[in-house]
């Protein structure tokens, strides 16, 4: 995996270096779903049921947090997890496409309140950085 | 950073400004010895100076006991601002809006209570779903707005609760000033499904001996008798209240510019409490601190229910219900003279003279119940701790578990244990946390609230 995890007092973050935006927005996808509920549940491709949607934001932070609790967002409402196949990232204007299949949480607990803006970095160069704490 | 640090007395550290630029006040950290020994590489210091940058606070950036690491303000933060020049920061109540703590109190012989433990906690357990993303029967938007608008005397007036429940909850269980118009449809999906539900992390359910009385006839005020059993519940305002902050600090990051504030730290967006902004937000707040104090009496109830099933005729009367991360327009006396201020206490109770404080210990320790006093509201703004705090990360915490058995090792000590998730037993095992009872001496000794009971765990359901 191309992120790491972060230790927090009171919750958990991590931080992923990767050759474009849309790895790294794919990055924070798997983090975060390896600190809510553990390690993804093996082939998810040949399930679930595709779903696309779109998402824009003030900057590219926003668009980072907006990610992941647009995720949480479906976790909760739908007791899905979206398991992203294709992000497609833009900061110019900020905005974000994702396709991918939505499969059912089957009773996996969901650790994860929010994404937040505390130490959050993003940063598009050298290398495309993201460090993110989640409130657990 | 420690050297900014100043030891005022036994209870109190003073941060000094300096520690980063723009420090409109000095910090003040309630914390003895032990507690600062604890400070050392944590981020929470940091965390109180950023505090201190915002516009119109007033006094110190204040800090319990319990401090920690959060996002934006520390856990266990008090942060006063002028309600005429002042901010309010969604970051500065928290994710978890008006996440709280309500007592039961009841005249069961714990005796009674330990063969029983593990059927108890079976059952409460089917009663009251817990995780993130639990739900139970869906609300429809009419009702949740009436949730929203009226908070826990909506629960109580359709049959589900006493009104001594809502005399022994703080406002009544009802914010006056909510606004459901200010909470977004998406709030409102999530919350639809979660009123009744634990939730997850360190929330819980704990059932409790009253082991020792410091004040007997306050205790007994309070319905609490020395050997009997008391429940303990732990939660918020679920995943409607987790929205509602992520929409306002949007709201407030996107009008900063408009108002010339600039914040140290992203998560400590805010905006005058009297803009549009501020308004907006204080209003969609309380309406999840409403939700959040329904769904501890909707809780309150589903464990009524149980006992019932176990011990019937006995009753379980509310001692208090009161929430540990909201921000409230009170007036108080600072400096010799009379000031509205907007209070945030993110991770700290609200410790008004006379009004119970209750302060959860961690899953294996001590919970205790205080009572505020006229020395917390001349010094603290009115505002004492809300549990031990974490010491130790989640990860951490877990790695250092890792291969005991800690049901048995808790079952060793009388404590019956369930949990949602087996890795949330690492997470909440009792070494993640200060020394609970240490985090209260320090409130005691520096009087801003009075030991009146502790009460150790029995059986224990986490989310």
């Amino acid at each position: 995996m191309a992120w790491k995890i972060l230790d927090h007092t009171a919750d958990a973050g991590f931080e992923a270096e990767a050759d474009t935006l849309a790895e790294i927005f794919l990055d924070a996808a798997e983090a975060f779903l390896f600190i809510a509920a553990g390690p993804a549940p093996g082939d998810f491709s040949e399930t679930g049921e595709f779903h696309t949607f779109f998402l824009s934001a003030v900057d590219g932070e926003e668009l980072a947090v907006s990610w992941i609790n647009e995720l949480i967002f479906i976790a909760e409402t739908r007791s899905e997890w979206f398991l992203p196949l294709q992000v497609r990232v833009s900061l110019s204007p900020p905005s974000l496409s994702a396709r991918g299949k939505t499969v059912a949480l089957k009773g996996r607990a969901l650790s994860v309140k929010a994404a937040t803006y505390g130490g959050l970095q993003l940063r598009t160069s050298p290398r495309p950085f993201l460090r993110m704490y989640f409130d657990l | 950073m420690n050297r900014f640090l100043r030891r005022i007395d036994q209870w109190r550290l003073l941060l000094e400004t300096g520690v980063v630029p723009g420090m409109a006040v000095p910090g003040l950290i309630y914390a003895d010895d032990y507690i600062e020994s604890l400070l050392k590489g944590e981020d929470a210091l940091s965390q109180v100076a950023n505090v201190a940058c915002l516009p119109g606070i007033v006094g110190y950036s204040m800090a319990m006991p319990d401090i920690h690491q959060g996002y934006g303000f520390p856990i266990g933060g008090v942060a006063a601002f002028d309600v005429s020049s002042g901010v309010i920061s969604p970051g500065g109540v928290g994710y978890d809006i008006s996440c709280g703590v309500r007592l039961l109190a009841s005249k069961i012989p714990a005796e009674e209570f330990r063969p029983r433990a593990d059927r108890v906690l079976a059952a409460l357990f089917s009663a009251v779903p817990c995780g993130v993303g639990s739900v139970k029967d869906s609300l429809g938007t009419k009702e949740v707005d009436r949730i929203l608008e009226e908070g826990a005397v909506r629960v109580v007036r359709s049959g589900r609760g006493t009104e001594g429940d809502i005399r022994r909850t703080e406002e009544g269980g009802c914010l006056v000033g909510a606004e459901p118009g200010a909470v977004s449809p998406r709030a409102k999906e999530r919350g639809k499904g979660q009123l009744g539900t634990l939730g997850s992390g360190n929330h819980f359910i704990e059932v409790q001996e009253t082991e020792e009385l410091f004040l007997p006839e306050t205790a007994a005020s309070m319905g609490l008798s020395k050997g009997c059993v008391a429940v303990m519940i732990h939660c918020g305002s679920r995943g409607l209240g987790h929205q509602v902050c992520d929409d306002y600090l949007k709201v407030m990051g996107r009008a900063m510019s408009k108002y010339g504030i600039a914040v140290p730290d992203r998560q400590l967006c805010c905006a005058p409490v009297d803009s549009p902004e501020g308004r907006q937000y204080l209003g969609a707040m309380k309406a999840a601190a409403n939700f959040a104090a329904a769904n501890r009496q909707a809780i309150a109830e589903a464990v009524r229910d149980v006992f019932a099933g176990f011990f019937p005729g006995e009753k379980l009367a509310t001692v208090y219900d009161v929430s540990h991360n909201l921000a409230s327009i009170e007036n108080h006396v600072w400096e010799g003279r009379k000031r509205q201020l907007c209070v945030h206490r993110k991770g700290a109770t609200r410790a008004f003279n006379g009004l119970p404080v209750l302060i959860p210990g961690s899953m294996g320790t001590a919970s205790y119940v205080l009572e505020g006093t006229p020395g917390a509201e001349r010094e603290t703004f009115g505002s004492a701790c809300h549990g031990a705090g974490r010491v130790l990360g989640r990860n951490e915490a877990i790695r250092r578990t890792s291969g005991r058995n800690l049901p048995k090792e808790l079952s060793a000590k009388g404590i019956s244990v369930m949990a949602e998730k087996a890795g949330t037993l690492g997470e909440e095992a009792p070494e993640a946390y200060k020394d609970v009872s240490a985090v209260v001496e320090v409130v005691h000794g520096a009087g801003l609230a009075r030991k009146v009971a502790r009460l150790r765990p029995l059986a224990v359901m986490k989310g």
